[in-house]
């Protein structure tokens, strides 16, 4: 009997549904339910062990675990469970794999543990019954409305056992298993149960509510569902953060209950009463809405909103503001003067403290009209006045001052008044005018500046000029201090503000001395190479890196290198093998530059990787061919006994010193003379002609020894105008009968190939070699044009006037560079010879023609700005980084880039945007023909968004490059159109004023400007800011308004009828005395900027 | 599992007759469910202000539900509650662990508050007791009582009873770490009521990075920038955690604010007269007081002594709220041991640490960590030590007892080079190591096992 019946239940385990296997077991007795969970225990251990997630393990079907299973289940359980099986069996992405087939692969699998949970749950004896309902992250998602289908089985059951065992099904199961959503038929079963042992019903009584929260609610016409399950899921409260359905929320849900409300089906009192306790509690904002919803709904009567009178008054403190204002409307309509006067005035009074500004004014305003209908109620009102006093709203406070400004002395006992001192001693001494004949004395307010005096303006000026004269006389390079120091004389000598000089930006900062640092003992460079954890290793790496190898190249062998860099060699093994798929090997890139770098420093070969392995397709992407090249030129110098590489930067900033790249180059034999390493060092040289003639004068009698074509390319670079034309001449001819056949832009082979490029496979086809002569040289022509024409546009033009005819002439090679002469590829061309200023117009043209993010590299670092213009186009921080320190000059164009993106919506990798606009501190870069556009910038959401524009503004007025005049300016032309965004650009101006005196004093002109030029046409609350920032910038300064236009302004204000914020905070600033003979903003500007 | 460990009397060590006499007392396990009938409960009183109550308890539930690191992760609502030297402290972490919240409630706060012996348990707030907490009206009677299986509230409405539930052993850590933490934690500003209003109202809803607040007085500044000048602000990373503090603004009289120098992690007590509430901020959102990192910058020695640990733990549990000088002074222990003790008390949850009173004081746990756990970096130090895998290069106890140190340790997969300082406290003021986890981590995270290695083999040589 019990062997058929196992075989019978086994079978519809494997292949029936849940209700043939829920009528077997409906008429089990409890020992035949016994007997069989004796024989099906070790059964269920095994398959719920192979239904439980594994990555990785032996798949198995269930037609074949059924099949071993009914031929001998002994033998199975004994011989073959652990491998047929195994955990995980059933459920890894091998067992479910199966393309269009997998869902219903998993879905079987679902349905098959459902079973095997409703087999537990009716033969598992009481403590085993809730292992059934147990879930995890690693057990197949269960069926719809499984708990009902496992629950009613367990009803079925007859033990005596079953109501405790359902009770701690709810209790410890269910109550505390993270909610997920989906129907599982919880409020159902416990329907159910409800209904078929009303016995049970207190049992149940605890998880009524939660029982209906889970899915209760799912049927919007709360079918089967009794008031009582219906008002304790309302009421249920779930955990923070777990996504139980918000019944309210769904207007089908809600007129379901005011229909049963209406036919009586659900009391009405009761349900009033829980709307009521629910508004009291700490609600989300949204879901308080829901609930002041079903309120206004429920429209009670004036006798039930009696019947609740104290509630309301509690709830004029709710936790939740919508609650409280609700309250507030309430408790005015119905019970203002009915109320016990000196609860509601406690609860008033409490009120007064609320942080949301306009409860507090209601609970101000019910005070004042209690106050007036019962005097009596005056003293304990004070009293609560005076604790809400020190509300953080200045227009509240103003509120409450100005009532107890019109009460006497006499109606304050002492007990009233000492709390109204007490808590006047720290309030703003220019708000206590009102009740100053309540104060015994004036509080005494150090920190405020208002009726102090102000500083002596010009005697604090004149120390600060003597200061400038001594750092001018001290260094005569010092050219901005001769110029402020000039604008502050003129100014003391005359009164008036003169103009001040602008630094114009240049490559002086070369003239510093060298401050790029190399390891200071081959453990550390070492330790360098292999640390790659999250690490991408950039442009400044590998320079230092590789002059480090030289200048270690005999220490690569030693002990302690040697264990430093053992786990870094140790990974060569897993990058020649292995897919990428499922681990994070993307981002362990950095390995393998290490590998290369290590390798080459202990001389030996560069190792190489099969096609698919791990290291083969992440290789040109981590460790890029152009770098490898100048791996192997390292590794060459290193073999030939050599211990520098010509292009190693002498500063941080990515300059080259010509006179050190001079004595490199005399060094260097010219059979080591590589072509890529010499553009390196071309693009790095600073326009400091001085020293660049100098460095020809060096290297003119080495440069006659070298191939013809080289000696041209330095020519091209360094040379006087004239060596220059002829070698220009001769470069072109060249070019001509050999032309590169590099591509200008290219994608990477094993990188993004299928990426719809077209280029991409044109450059399969072709497989230009990177390193034949004619792409060598050609790349050399870029970076001599670039050494010595830089980025001035016209500068090519007007010094080789005839290049952009005779290129026009021999535009088929040029044209073969972008695949043909499309419009935007003469665009390109052009921009490779006579680059532009980046600008929007530009940029739009360009990629009207190219548009492409799958660009990985391009041979000609000035043509990267244009592309990174592109908000869509996709790029790291680091690239950007890598650009400018490979041609410094680049910042100007990578600046104005940023100027591009800025601001634009679309523009989803703002991380780049930052890094572009950051250029712009760099000295070399001109920012102030983009002031105005710059400025935008301050309106941006994101606060590292704006705060690098004020990093810019900074350092430009730091270094002179932008004069607070201008600065001003820019900023007054923002403030006046600005009017969404201006709280954003507010922040900007704070930030601005907080980074130092000057900043602080170009704000105070900006907005005295914009004051002074009308602001009749400002929103209140664009005024309300810009005065209280003005009024904050003169506090810091201790000064008055300065400009006479803008004080009438203000005094216009101040002295208009209608009663408004502004018209109180132009009295407090028409009010403010500064200290005399105080000099204006633009003087305190440039006095200070030494001190930003 | 879960065990309360009652004491029929503390354990004692006197002197008597010149020999030492130690009474180690002995334990019964108690069933977790069962109330001893006899035993009044550990606190009782009636809520003297009950609006004040109620916002400190919503304050310590927000606090719980907050996640402010993975946000889509789960959340817990578990607060503890200790009663000793008439106080009574619920203590909580928001659910990412980078926020730990504390409401102090004096025998001010209570009408007549019974403080009968001291304890400890933790419950969750569950809806129908935050339901009466909501209900609570000033001048209508409400009691609290604090029992050792469960807390009870009582107003006009009815009784709400909150039932013990387990603590997770990842507060424990938290427990650890938020000590180690304030101890370092030096005063900055109090802020008057109004500044301090000021100030939190304008705190951003949602932050990226750290905000610079500016309490000048009655015009407090928001930064996203640090100020020109030295000093007169605090920069708080993920600054909009100090938002939870709103909960608290209509009781608040002053706002006490401490900041730990190390770790940016700050300590904002804001008072309201009868009762305090305490949030300490990690150094951010995404590293919270979830391991042993501070505690580890503390350590002097890998090894501690089993039976001096058993002794302090019954002096602290005497002393129940003490400084490390007296427990230090108690014990006859120089004082960098006493405060490795007291690591080690803490390691177990046993112990937290006010800040604004300057006292440690006593939680009274069931031990859900093993007295003989130990951090994993600590035992990869003694492993490392055991070796010989220390290799130093330079040493020098300078003056002023400050420790410098560098050289190399040989680890199971790299050569690292290691240097520190360690100041006159013992504690770890700088250190760098060219392990993955320091490169990723820096000191954030406390010192890895290279460092404590270095350390502890630099403290042994003479």
């Amino acid at each position: 009997m019990s062997d058929a019946l196992f075989q019978t239940l086994l079978r519809e385990l494997f292949e029936g549904d849940d209700d043939r296997l829920r009528d077997m077991l409906r008429p089990l007795t409890a020992e035949q339910r016994k007997a069989l969970f004796d024989q099906f225990d070790e059964l269920f251990k095994a398959l719920r062990r192979a239904c439980r997630y594994e990555q990785e393990a032996r798949p198995a079907k269930l037609a074949d675990l059924y099949r071993a299973i009914r031929e001998d289940p002994v033998e199975f359980l004994r011989d073959q469970a652990t491998t047929l099986a195994a955990p995980g069996a059933l459920n890894n992405p091998q067992a479910l794999q199966g393309g269009l087939f997998q869902q219903r692969a998993y879905g079987a699998l679902m349905a098959f543990y459902s079973r095997l949970n409703l087999l537990l749950a009716g033969l598992a004896g009481k403590g085993g019954v809730t292992g059934a309902f147990k879930a995890s992250s690693r057990q197949p998602v269960r069926t719809q409305k499984f708990v009902l289908y496992v629950g009613r089985v367990l009803l079925d059951r007859p033990e005596p056992w079953i109501g405790e065992a359902l009770a701690r099904v709810f209790e410890q199961v269910l109550s505390r298993a993270r909610f997920t959503g989906g129907d599982q038929g919880v409020a159902r079963l416990m329907l159910e149960a409800r209904q078929q042992h009303p016995e049970w019903t207190d049992a149940l009584a605890p998880w009524l509510g939660m029982a209906m929260r889970r899915d209760g609610f799912f049927s919007h016409a709360l079918k089967g569902f009794d008031s009582a399950m219906i008002l304790a899921g309302l009421d249920y409260e779930p955990p923070a953060g777990e996504g139980f359905f918000e019944p309210l929320l769904d207007a089908r849900v809600v007129d379901t209950l005011i229909r049963r409300l209406a036919d009586d089906r659900l009391p009405r009192a009761d349900f009033l009463a829980l709307v009521v306790r629910k508004l009291q509690s700490p609600l989300r904002p949204l879901v308080a809405k829901c609930w002041i919803e079903m309120f206004g709904r429920l429209a009670p009567t004036d006798a039930e909103i009696r019947l609740h009178a104290g509630d309301f008054i509690t709830m004029l403190n709710a936790p939740a503001p919508a609650a409280s204002k609700l309250a507030f409307g309430i408790v005015e309509r119905h019970f203002l003067e009915e109320a016990d006067p000196a609860e509601l005035v406690g609860a008033l009074g409490y009120a007064l403290q609320n942080p949301v500004q306009a409860l507090a004014k209601s609970a101000l305003r019910l005070l004042k009209k209690q106050v007036k209908a019962r005097p009596e109620l005056t003293p304990s009102a004070l009293t609560a006045v005076a604790n809400g006093l020190s509300s953080p709203h200045a227009a509240l406070r103003t509120e409450l001052l100005r009532w107890l400004g019109t009460f006497e002395l006499r109606h304050f006992d002492e007990e009233t008044l000492r709390p109204l001192r007490e808590t006047a001693a720290v309030l703003p001494p220019a708000e206590l005018a009102p009740i100053a004949h309540l104060l015994a004395e004036r509080p005494a307010t150090p920190s405020d500046g208002v009726d102090e005096e102000g500083p002596d303006g010009r005697s604090d000026l004149l120390a600060a000029v003597d200061a400038i004269r001594r750092w001018a006389e001290a260094d005569p390079a010092d050219s901005l201090s001769r110029r402020r120091l000039a604008f502050l004389d003129h100014y003391l000598a005359t009164g008036q503000c003169g103009e001040l000089e602008a630094t114009v930006p240049d490559h002086s900062a070369a003239l510093s001395p060298p401050d790029f640092a190399l390891h200071e003992t081959a453990e550390a460079l070492a330790l360098d190479i292999a640390r790659t954890r999250d690490r991408v290793f950039a442009q400044a790496d590998y320079d230092r890196i590789f002059a480090s190898m030289l200048r270690f190249a005999g220490s690569a062998r030693s002990e302690r290198v040697s264990a430093i860099l053992a786990p870094v060699l140790d990974q060569l093994g897993e990058w020649r093998e292995g897919s990428l798929e499922g681990s994070a090997w993307w981002g362990r890139g950095g390995e393998l530059s290490a590998l290369f770098l290590a390798g080459a420093w202990r001389g030996e070969a560069l190792p190489s990787f099969p096609k698919n392995s791990r290291g083969g397709q992440l290789l040109d992407s981590q460790f890029k061919p152009a770098q490898r090249r100048r791996l192997q030129h390292v590794s060459t110098l290193m073999a030939a006994g050599h211990d520098a590489l010509l292009s190693t930067p002498t500063h941080a900033a990515g300059w080259l010193a010509p006179a050190v790249f001079a004595d490199r180059f005399n060094a260097l034999p010219p059979s080591l003379l590589y072509a890529d390493d010499l553009g390196a060092a071309l693009y790095r040289l600073p326009a400091l002609s001085d020293q660049r003639a100098d460095a020809w004068e060096k290297i003119t009698s080495r440069v006659a020894t070298l191939d013809p074509s080289l000696a041209d390319l330095l020519a091209l670079a360094l040379a006087p105008d004239a060596a220059m034309e002829s070698a220009l001449d001769r470069l072109l001819r060249r070019l001509e009968t050999r032309p590169p056949t590099e591509p200008l832009f290219q994608t990477l082979s094993g990188g993004f190939t299928g990426g719809g490029w077209v280029e991409a496979v044109r450059i399969k086809l072709v497989q230009p070699d990177p390193n034949t002569v004619e792409n060598a040289t050609f790349r050399l022509f870029s970076a001599a044009l670039r050494c010595r024409f830089g980025l001035e546009d016209a500068a090519i033009v007007k010094r080789a006037p005839e290049l952009p005819e005779r290129l026009a002439a021999t535009r088929g090679w040029v044209d073969t560079l972008l695949g043909g002469p499309k419009t935007g590829s003469v665009l390109w061309v052009d921009l490779l010879f006579a680059p532009r200023p980046v600008t929007e117009a530009l940029v739009g043209q360009l990629l009207a023609s190219f548009q492409s993010a799958l660009i990985q590299e391009t041979a000609h670092p000035h043509l990267w700005p244009y592309l990174l213009a592109n908000p869509h186009y996709f790029a790291t921080p680091e690239l950007i980084a890598d650009q400018a320190f490979r041609f410094p000059p680049l910042a100007q164009r990578l600046f104005e880039a940023g100027l591009c993106r800025q601001g634009r919506k679309d523009d989803f990798n703002r991380d780049v945007t930052l890094r572009l606009l950051a250029q712009g501190q760099s000295p070399q870069v001109d920012i102030r023909p983009h002031l105005e556009r710059l400025a935008r910038g301050l309106l941006a959401e994101q606060a590292p968004q704006r705060e690098v524009c004020v990093d810019v503004f900074v350092q430009g007025l730091r270094d002179g490059r932008v004069t607070p005049t201008d600065l001003a300016g820019a900023l007054a032309s923002q403030i006046r159109t600005t009017e969404q965004g201006f709280a954003q650009l507010d922040q900007a101006l704070a930030s601005l004023g907080a980074t130092g005196e000057a900043g602080r004093a170009t704000v105070l002109l900006a907005l005295e400007q914009v004051i002074g030029g009308g602001v009749a046409k400002f929103s209140p609350r664009k005024l309300s800011l810009a005065l209280d920032r003005l009024a904050g910038s003169l506090d810091e300064t201790r000064r008055a308004v300065h400009d006479p236009s803008a004080r009438r302004e203000l005094e216009q204000w101040a002295a208009a009828k209608k009663r408004s914020v502004a018209r109180d905070k132009a009295r407090v600033l028409v009010a403010r005395s500064g200290a005399t003979d105080q000099p204006p903003p633009p003087v305190l500007a440039v006095a200070a900027l030494e001190q930003s | 599992m879960d065990f309360v460990t009652r004491y029929r009397q503390p354990s004692l060590v006197d002197a008597q007759a010149g020999l030492v006499l130690v009474f180690m007392a002995s334990t019964e396990l108690v069933d977790d469910r069962r109330t001893d009938a006899a035993l009044p409960a550990i606190f009782s009183g009636q809520i003297a202000q009950p609006l004040v109550f109620r916002n400190l308890l919503l304050g310590l539930r927000q606090t719980v539900e907050s996640r402010f690191y993975r946000p889509d992760l789960w959340r817990l609502l578990d607060p503890v509650i200790t009663s000793g030297n008439q106080l009574l402290r619920l203590e909580c972490f928001s659910s990412c662990a980078s926020v730990y919240a504390r409401a102090d409630f004096t025998e001010n706060a209570f009408a007549d508050g019974a403080f009968n012996r001291n304890g400890t348990t933790n419950v969750d707030f569950n809806a129908a007791f935050l339901n009466h907490l909501a209900q609570l009206r000033p001048g209508k009677p409400a009691h609290f009582e604090m029992g050792e299986q469960s807390i009870k509230l009582q107003s006009q409405r009815g009784e709400a009873v909150e039932h013990k539930v387990k603590l997770p052993e990842r507060w424990i850590k938290g427990f650890l770490q938020v000590q180690a933490v304030h101890r370092q934690a030096q005063p900055l500003f109090e802020l008057d009521r109004l500044t301090a209003g000021q100030l939190l109202t304008q705190i951003p809803a949602s932050t990226r990075g750290a905000l610079y607040l500016v309490p000048k007085r009655h015009k407090p500044e928001i930064l996203h920038r640090p100020p020109a000048g030295k000093g007169g602000f605090i920069a708080v990373t993920d600054g909009h955690r100090l938002r939870l503090l709103q909960a608290i603004l209509p009781d608040l009289q002053t706002l006490r604010v401490y900041q730990t120098e190390a770790t940016g992690a700050s300590l904002w007590v804001a008072d309201t007269g009868a009762a305090q509430f305490t949030l300490g901020l990690s150094g951010a959102a995404a590293h919270g007081f979830s391991g042993d990192g501070d505690a580890l910058r503390q350590l002097s020695a890998a090894d501690i002594d089993e039976v001096d640990l058993a002794l302090a733990r019954v002096a602290a549990h005497s002393l129940n709220h003490f400084t490390v000088a007296d427990l230090a002074q108690h014990q006859d222990l120089p004082l960098p041991r006493a405060t490795e003790i007291v690591d080690r008390l803490a390691q177990q949850g046993l112990l937290g640490f006010d800040r604004d009173r300057d006292r440690y004081f006593y939680r009274q746990l069931p031990f859900l960590v093993d007295a003989k756990h130990q951090p994993g970096r600590l035992q990869g130090s003694r492993s490392l030590l055991a070796r010989e895998a220390v290799e130093i290069a330079r040493r020098e106890r300078r003056d002023d007892g400050e420790l410098i140190a560098n050289g190399w340790v040989r680890g199971e997969s790299g050569y690292y080079q290691v240097a520190l300082r360690v100041d006159a406290q013992g504690y770890l003021r700088e250190g760098r190591c060219t392990c993955p986890w320091i490169e990723r981590h820096e000191l954030r995270r406390g010192p890895c096992k290279h460092l404590l290695a270095l350390r502890f083999a630099a403290e042994q040589t003479p």
